[in-house]
């Protein structure tokens, strides 16, 4: 049994439970034991496929299908490693940005499309208010990210309420568009509000609570603004408005 | 290893459960995978002493409810225990409720097998006492009440003349009970039909 541990004495003190009240480590800590756990997971997985592929290699009969798909599954183990390391570096540097004409309208719908199934598999249901919106210049992949994000977020709210909704709402005037994200699910747990936009603060059993602070981070380099509210009875409305115009500069 | 039980595997990980499933079929072990702890309680029909992999981290039940819940549900259980972020209050906190081993995430394959080796041969110890206490309570059941009255006195370290006095019945009855007992509980040794009901004792309190 090898529990013996050099963390320093906040990290032990550190719960377990599901929901990890992060706001009590400093981001540093949360950053270590978020990490931690999510590349342990992959890196687990992968270290059994290769040991087991081995173990099928010296086998009487060898079955290469199996073997084969067994090298495939590791694969996709060590990219999910990769990915968790692509995302942590995403959010520490930011990339050269593009500005590209983008219809946010077009990718809510093609991204609500993407979670359809997963929303109906935990009985959430998605409205994305049909209508008309300008362009905006922006960084489309980024911007993606954060739309990505904030439906991600909204389902796994709303998949905890009864008859779970998330709707879309955009909103535009002549110099900004505005995109409203609202789900009826039991809203911010009131230790972590303060904090929603700051790394590693997260209720999920999974993830690394970077999803909001580099949402943030995005928008506001494209001279944007998100925030959010409680609404009534329950759930939470987050809202995030972009200038048309996004300057390609980096004036900071 | 070759062993006829089932190991579970308990982790809302998809993908370590199909590599723990290929590697425990690697070493021809039978297995069954759960994704949560409720789903894995809900699958437990009887109360053999049963040996699992179980994720610490899970979403609902967490793997040290699930030990708890084992206990209460008095199902006997040999644990590997794969914590993410081992923390020595939380094993320690583990230890007393009984599970014995634990391997921290990232897994080492190597080292997984060793120490479920060592859960199964534990597993294995906790279903032969079972069975001794099963075989026991069964013989137990034969016994008509004033025997039971006897045993309970040569428990208690009681001779035969006694006995006798306390149940105010002659010392050569008294003898006569105490053969049947031990011809009825199979044995031949006093020491033995002591222990047996010591060993019954200790578990009947162990599961309140």
């Amino acid at each position: 049994m090898s529990i013996a541990s050099e963390e320093p004495s906040h990290l032990i003190d550190a719960p377990i439970e599901s929901t990890l009240p992060f706001s009590r480590l400093t981001t540093s800590a949360a950053m270590r034991v978020a990490l931690t756990h999510e590349l342990s997971q992959p890196l687990s997985a992968l270290a059994t496929y290769i040991f087991a592929g081995r173990r099928l290699l010296s086998a009487k009969d060898l079955d290469r299908e199996l073997l084969n798909e067994t090298i495939e599954n590791a694969e996709t183990e060590m990219n999910r490693a990769r990915d968790v390391l692509k995302k942590l570096r995403g959010f520490v540097t930011s990339e050269k940005p593009v500005r590209l004409p983008v219809n946010l309208l077009h990718t809510l719908q093609t991204e609500a499309a993407h979670f359809d199934n997963e929303a109906r598999m935990r009985a959430v249901s998605i409205h994305v208010e049909p209508g008309w919106l300008p362009l905006v210049t922006a960084d489309p992949i980024q911007i993606r990210q954060v739309l990505v994000n904030l439906l991600s977020n909204a389902i796994d709210a709303a998949a905890g309420a009864r008859d779970g909704v998330v709707s879309v709402r955009c909103l535009y005037d002549l110099e900004t568009i505005e995109i409203v994200v609202e789900d009826n699910g039991r809203g911010v747990p009131p230790e972590i509000a303060e904090h929603l936009f700051e790394p590693f603060q997260t209720t999920k059993v999974r993830g690394m609570g970077l999803g909001l602070p580099l949402s943030r981070q995005i928008i506001e380099a494209h001279r944007g603004r998100i925030w959010w509210e409680r609404t009534v009875p329950q759930g939470t409305r987050f809202h995030v408005v972009l200038p048309l115009e996004a300057p390609a500069r980096h004036e900071t | 290893m070759k062993h006829d039980v089932t190991v579970y595997i308990v982790d809302d990980d998809a993908a370590i459960r199909d590599a723990l499933s290929l590697l425990f079929e690697t070493c021809g072990l039978r297995w069954r995978a759960f994704a949560s702890a409720e789903e894995f309680l809900a699958s437990m029909k009887d109360k053999t002493p049963l040996c699992a992999v179980v994720d610490v981290c899970l979403p609902g039940m967490s793997g040290l409810e699930l030990q708890q819940q084992l206990a209460t549900k008095e199902i006997q259980s040999a644990l590997v225990l794969m914590t993410g972020q081992g923390s020595v209050p939380m094993a320690v906190g583990a230890m007393r409720a009984g599970a014995l081993h634990f391997i921290e995430k990232p897994i080492d394959p190597k080292k997984l097998l060793e120490v479920l080796d060592e859960a199964l041969a534990r597993r294995a110890e906790l279903a032969v006492q079972q069975e001794g206490r099963h075989r026991a309570l069964t013989r137990l059941e034969r016994l008509t009440p004033r025997e039971h009255e006897v045993l309970a006195l040569l428990v208690e370290g009681h001779l035969n003349k006694v006995i006798a006095g306390r149940l105010g019945i002659s010392t050569r009855t008294a003898e006569h009970h105490r053969a049947h007992i031990m011809a009825k509980m199979q044995t031949q040794r006093l020491s033995n039909l002591i222990y047996m009901m010591l060993e019954l004792r200790n578990s009947s309190a162990a599961h309140r």
